[in-house]
């Protein structure tokens, strides 16, 4: 059975957040066809990518299909811009299963990045709120995040609150020297 | 299709890190029977877990074993006694990104050392352990959050202060408990 075209369903799009983006921009979910869309453009903005062919994109979209809702990749779309550059920005929402609290779901926020030239749209508050709306509907209990300290005033824009500290230790050598 | 009865290879388990462990402690996968090995009595130390039948826990592991090598529970086992009682349980979550060339990244959660064990360096093995397993998967690094407290405890396990954790509740109960 192949993957399905869109990661995950349209009615966990916020409602809110879709009307409130200017027009000709869309919310939706990571589609399968996204590689040709500039998906990896806008995280190269964000951190390292490196050389990915579309096969291995493909491969890498296919493999969080069959994770029964696991993983939830939301972009923003400008559906005026040439079909290479139309994906703006993108967010991932991770929903991990746990025992504790009554076998509760955590939502983990990962890799927000939005495109340069795209600032002043406020997309990164939208961005968040469109996974927090999706974290809701599926039953995370609660949602973390990790950030740079510079950045926490952001998040709390965003309707979050400092928890602790995060810790990190690399494994890889050429990850720890661009800090990935 | 039946699930397996160990949540992942145990020839993942770092054989330096078991030999390590004081005679009659044994560190292994989580197991489909571990419910009655009192799993979740180690959790209760650590956050509010409420009320969860053996059935329902079984579905949880059932589901883990399913989630396409994502999940690496490793519990710390006293063997000394006849069925076995965990004192110790930690997990490894592996996540697959597109960045940094579809890299791989783990996050650690949910590590607890029963209160009567604790100070015996238990913590720190099941930490060098999932590390060793994240490497062993190719994890370019692994991240976790803890409380201020608890920073010199992991900095002494390898990690370094990386950022600040930051989170949003959707549950009042959650909230209340600060699970």
């Amino acid at each position: 059975m192949s993957a399905p075209a869109s990661l995950f369903s349209d009615d966990l799009i916020s409602p809110e957040v879709q009307s409130s983006l200017p027009e000709g921009y869309i919310a939706r979910p990571l589609q399968r066809t996204d590689f040709q869309h500039g998906h990896l453009d806008v995280l190269r903005d964000l951190a390292v990518v490196g050389d990915i062919t579309e096969e291995a994109w493909v491969e890498r979209y296919d493999w969080m299909a069959s994770c029964h809702g696991s993983y939830y990749v939301l972009v923003f779309v400008d559906t005026k811009a040439e079909p290479s550059k139309q994906i703006v920005a993108t967010g991932t929402l991770i929903v991990e299963r746990k025992f504790l609290f009554k076998l509760g779901l955590q939502g983990h926020i990962e890799d927000i990045a939005v495109a340069k030239g795209q600032q002043g749209k406020k997309f990164g508050v939208k961005l968040l709120s469109a996974l927090d709306f999706v974290a809701d509907k599926v039953g995370c209990y609660k949602n973390i995040l990790d950030c740079s300290p510079e950045n926490t005033g952001f998040y709390v824009k965003c309707s979050y609150e400092q928890a602790g500290q995060e810790m990190h230790r690399y494994f890889d050598a050429e990850a720890e020297k661009v800090g990935v | 299709m039946a699930s397996a009865d160990a949540l992942f290879s145990p020839n993942l388990v770092p054989a330096a890190v078991q030999e390590s462990l004081p005679d009659g402690l044994i560190m292994r996968p989580l197991q489909r029977d571990d419910y009655k090995r009192g799993h979740l009595e180690v959790l209760k130390d650590l956050a509010h877990v409420g009320d969860i039948t053996e059935s329902e826990w079984i579905d949880r592991f059932d589901w883990m074993v399913n989630a396409n090598g994502s999940y690496f529970i490793l519990v710390i086992v006293d063997d000394s006694q006849e069925r076995g009682r965990i004192v110790g349980t930690g997990t490894l979550i592996v996540e697959k990104k597109f960045l940094f060339k579809l890299g791989t990244q783990g996050h650690v959660e949910d590590v607890g050392i029963i209160k009567a064990l604790q100070g015996k360096r238990l913590g720190t093995k099941m930490i060098e352990a999932l590390d060793h397993i994240a490497s062993q998967l190719g994890c370019y690094k692994t991240i976790l959050d803890c409380s201020g407290t608890k920073e010199h405890f992991y900095v002494k396990c390898g990690y370094e202060k990386a950022g600040t954790e930051m989170h949003h509740y959707y549950d009042s109960e959650a909230q209340k408990y600060r699970v």
